[in-house]
C-alpha cells in the first residue's frame, strides 16, 4: 500500500466520522466545529489527488470564511442545545431514510455495474492538473463562459441580499 | 475645544489630516522623541522618595518639650470619616490641664485625608512624610501614643506650611 | 537526509519564534516604558533582560482554572489552535537564500511550496477559531464579546489582506514567496531597489493595516480592549493556556512582520551587495542577517504604533474596513492590471 493511498483510507475514516458527528451533535457550535474538521479531511483528500489549489481555496473559502461565520452566527443567537427539533417530524425521518437508502443503493449499483466508466487518463496526466496555473488557463480558456456566468449569479446573490437587508423604504 | 474656545468638529479636519498616515507619523514622531527625555523612575528600596511639605503621609502627634500639644478634646475623632481615632482623655498638673492618656489610630482605617489636622485647634495633629506602612497582624496596625509622638523638629516643614497656607 | 535536514530547520525556526516572542514581550514592555518616561523592567538578570524567562517560569507554575461552566475540551482546544497557526504559517516564509552546509545546497524556508502564499492566506483565515473559540468556551459575557468581535473583525480585514496580496502577485507573477524575493532583487532606472513598496505603496498601505488588524494589535485590539472587555476572549485563561495565547499574539506578530517584509520590504535581498564581491557563504549569512533586521525593523513599528495611537471604536473599525481598505484594495488591483498592460 502506498503512501497516498494509506492516507486517502485515514481521511476518508475521519471524513465520514466527522460528517456523522455533525449530524448527531446536540449543540450547534460542536457540530460547525466536527463540520470544519470535515473540511479539513476533504482539502487533505484533494492534496492526496494533487489538486493543491483546490485544497487551498476549501480551507480559504469553507472552514476559513463560511464556518466562521456561521460559528459568528452561532455565538451571536446563542443557540443552546435544540432538542426539541427532535419531536414530532417522525413521517419526515422516513422519509428521509428511505431517500438515502435509494442514495445509497444508487451509488453501490453505479461503483459495482460501471456504468460510468471513469476516464482512467485524468490520474495519469501527471502532477500539472491540479496547479493554480492550469486552473486558472482553463477557467480564461475553456470555460470561460460557465465563469463569467457564475459570477453574475453570485452578483446577483448579494443585490439580493442587499435588497432584502435594506426592506425599510 | 479646541484652544481659542472653538469647537472642532469633523468638517474641520484637513485633506491631509483625513488621509490618516500623517498625522499617524506626526504621532509616532512625538513617542519617539519621548524615548531619549530624562526618566522619572525612582529605584525605590535603595532610592526613596522625598516628599514635599504638602504630602499627606501617617497622621502624628506633634510633641513639644518632651510632651505632646494634645488636649484630647476629641474633635479629631469626632471629624475622621474612617472613624480611626480613638482618644480617651485625662486630667494634668500641666498649664493645659487635658492630656489623653490613651491615643490609638487604627492605620488599616486612616485614609490619609487630613481632616483631623485641618480641625485640631491646638495644631497638635499633623501629616507626617512617612508613608511606608508595614505590618504583619491587625493589632500591630492600631498605632498607639508610643508610635505616634513626633517632635516639632522633625516636623518643621510641615508645620511651617500649616502656618502660611492656612 | 532530507528528512534530517527539514527537521533541523523545524527546530531552528520554531526555536527563533518563540525566542524571538519572548525577547518581543521584553522590549515592548521596555520600550513602552521608555515612551512613557518610566525605565521598565531592570532587576532581573542584567537590565532586566531574563525578565522573560521568569515570565514564562510564573506563567507555567500557575493554576489552571476553567471556570466550572466552561466547555472544557474546547477551553483547552483553543490556545493549543492558536499557537499551532501561529508557528505553522512560517514554514513558507523564505528566511534566506541558500547556503553551502557540508556540501550540500540548503534553501533557506521550511518548506518550499508552490501556493505559499494561499497557504498563509488559508491560515491566518482559520487562526480567527482559536480566538473565536476561547470565547465561546469560556461561557463568560466577556469571553464571548471578545470572540465575537474578532471574528467580526478578522472576516472584515481579511479580504483586503488578500486583495491586497493579490497586487504583489500580479507584479511578481508567482505565487511562490522565494520567487517573489528574487523579483524583488531587480533595480528599477538602475538604482532603486525594486521592493514591492515602491511598486505597490498602496497595496503596502492596506497590507500593513490589514495585517495590524489580524494580529489583534492596537489600534485595532478590540478582541482584547481591556477598558471594555477585561481580557476579551482570555478573560477566563490563567497559567499556561494563558501564556499560549500571549505567545501566539507575538509570534504572529513577528510571522507578519515577516511577511511584510518578504512581500514588499524585498524579503533577505540586499541592495547593491552583489557588488561587493563576497563568497557565497558569508552573503548567505549576510542575506539572513538582512531579513531578521529587515523583520526587527517593522516590529519596532508595530510596537511604536502601539504605544502612540489609541484604540479605534467598533463601528470606526468596519467603517475603515469596508468602507476605506477594501475599496483602496480593489482599486490597487485595477491600477496595477492596467499599468502591467500598459507597460507590456
Amino acid at each position: 500500500m502506498t503512501l497516498e493511498s494509506i492516507l486517502f483510507y485515514i481521511l476518508s475514516a475521519v471524513a465520514i466520522a466527522s460528517a456523522l458527528l455533525v449530524v448527531t451533535r446536540r449543540s450547534p457550535v460542536i457540530s460547525a466545529l466536527y463540520l470544519i474538521l470535515n473540511f479539513f479531511c476533504l482539502a487533505g483528500l484533494y492534496l492526496t489527488l494533487h489538486a493543491q489549489f483546490i485544497a487551498v481555496i476549501q480551507i480559504i473559502v469553507y472552514a476559513g470564511a463560511i464556518m466562521v461565520l456561521f460559528v459568528f452566527v452561532i455565538m451571536l443567537l446563542n443557540l443552546g442545545d435544540e432538542r426539541k427539533l427532535s419531536e414530532g417530524m417522525s413521517y419526515k425521518k422516513v422519509i428521509a431514510v428511505g431517500l438515502a437508502a435509494a442514495l445509497l443503493t444508487e451509488l453501490i449499483y453505479i461503483i459495482e455495474t460501471s456504468w460510468i466508466v471513469l476516464p482512467a487518463s485524468t490520474v495519469s496526466q501527471g502532477t500539472d492538473i491540479g496547479t493554480v496555473e492550469y486552473i486558472g488557463l482553463q477557467l480564461f480558456t475553456g470555460y470561460l463562459f460557465p465563469f463569467e456566468v457564475t459570477s453574475i449569479l453570485l452578483l446577483v446573490a448579494i443585490v439580493g441580499a442587499i435588497v432584502l437587508a435594506k426592506r425599510k423604504y | 475645544m479646541g484652544t481659542n474656545g472653538k469647537v472642532i468638529r469633523k468638517s474641520d479636519l484637513g485633506f491631509w489630516e483625513k488621509i490618516y498616515i500623517p498625522e499617524i507619523l506626526r504621532g509616532m514622531r512625538l513617542t519617539i522623541s519621548q524615548m531619549f527625555k530624562p526618566k522619572f523612575t525612582i529605584q525605590y528600596p535603595e532610592q526613596k522618595f522625598t516628599p514635599p511639605a504638602s504630602f499627606r503621609g501617617r497622621p502624628v502627634l506633634v510633641e513639644e518639650n518632651g510632651v505632646e500639644r494634645c488636649v484630647a478634646c476629641g474633635l479629631c475623632s469626632r471629624v475622621c470619616p474612617a472613624l480611626a481615632i480613638e482618644v480617651q482623655a485625662s486630667e494634668t498638673e500641666l498649664d493645659k490641664e487635658r492630656y489623653p492618656i490613651k491615643f490609638e489610630i487604627n492605620m488599616l482605617r486612616c485614609i490619609f485625608c487630613g481632616f483631623c489636622e485641618e480641625v485640631c485647634p491646638e495644631e497638635a495633629i499633623v501629616m507626617s512624610k512617612e508613608y511606608e506602612l508595614v505590618f504583619s497582624s491587625q493589632q500591630e496596625a492600631i498605632f498607639g501614643k508610643d508610635k505616634l509622638l513626633m517632635s516639632t523638629e522633625k516636623l518643621k516643614d510641615r508645620l511651617e506650611f500649616l502656618r502660611n497656607h492656612r | 537526509m532530507d528528512l534530517i535536514e527539514a527537521f533541523f530547520k523545524i527546530v531552528i525556526v520554531i526555536g527563533a519564534l518563540i525566542t524571538g516572542a519572548a525577547v518581543m514581550v521584553f522590549l515592548e514592555r521596555k520600550i513602552s516604558a521608555y515612551i512613557q518616561n518610566r525605565i521598565g523592567p531592570n532587576r532581573v538578570g542584567p537590565r532586566g533582560w531574563l525578565q522573560p524567562i521568569v515570565d514564562v517560569v510564573k506563567l507555567v507554575m500557575k493554576e489552571d482554572i476553567v471556570p466550572k461552566s466552561a466547555n472544557r475540551f474546547i477551553h483547552d482546544l483553543a490556545p493549543i489552535l492558536s499557537i499551532s497557526i501561529a508557528l505553522c504559517t512560517f514554514a513558507v516564509i523564505p528566511f534566506g537564500n541558500t547556503i553551502e552546509l557540508f556540501g550540500r545546497t540548503v534553501k533557506l524556508m521550511i518548506a518550499d511550496v508552490n501556493i505559499g502564499m494561499l497557504y498563509i492566506l488559508a491560515l491566518t483565515s482559520v487562526g480567527v477559531y482559536g480566538i473565536t473559540l476561547a470565547g465561546w468556551s469560556s461561557n463568560s459575557k466577556y469571553s464571548l464579546l471578545g470572540g465575537l468581535r474578532s471574528s467580526a473583525q478578522l472576516i472584515s480585514y481579511e479580504l483586503s489582506m488578500g486583495l491586497s496580496i493579490i497586487g504583489v502577485i500580479m507584479v511578481a507573477g508567482t505565487l511562490r514567496l522565494d520567487q517573489v524575493v528574487v523579483h524583488q532583487t531587480r533595480y528599477l532606472w538602475g538604482w532603486l531597489p525594486a521592493w514591492n513598496i515602491f511598486l505597490q505603496p498602496v497595496g503596502f498601505i492596506t497590507f500593513m493595516v490589514a495585517s495590524f488588524a489580524e494580529t489583534n494589535r492596537l489600534p485595532f485590539d478590540l478582541p482584547e480592549a481591556e477598558p471594555e472587555l477585561v481580557g476579551g476572549y482570555h478573560t477566563e485563561y490563567s497559567g499556561m493556556k494563558f501564556g499560549l495565547f500571549f505567545l501566539s499574539e507575538y509570534a504572529n506578530m513577528i510571522t507578519s512582520s515577516a511577511l511584510i517584509t518578504t512581500l514588499f520590504l524585498g524579503g533577505w535581498s540586499i541592495p547593491f551587495a552583489e557588488n561587493l564581491a563576497l563568497s557565497p557563504l558569508t552573503m548567505s549569512l549576510l542575506q539572513v542577517g538582512s531579513f531578521v533586521v529587515k523583520v526587527f525593523v517593522v516590529l519596532m513599528f508595530y510596537i511604536v504604533v502601539r504605544w502612540t495611537i489609541p484604540r479605534f471604536r467598533y463601528d470606526q473599525l468596519m467603517n475603515l474596513g469596508w468602507k476605506v481598505m477594501l475599496p483602496l484594495a480593489i482599486a490597487n488591483i485595477l491600477l496595477t492590471g492596467g499599468l502591467l498592460l500598459a507597460l507590456n
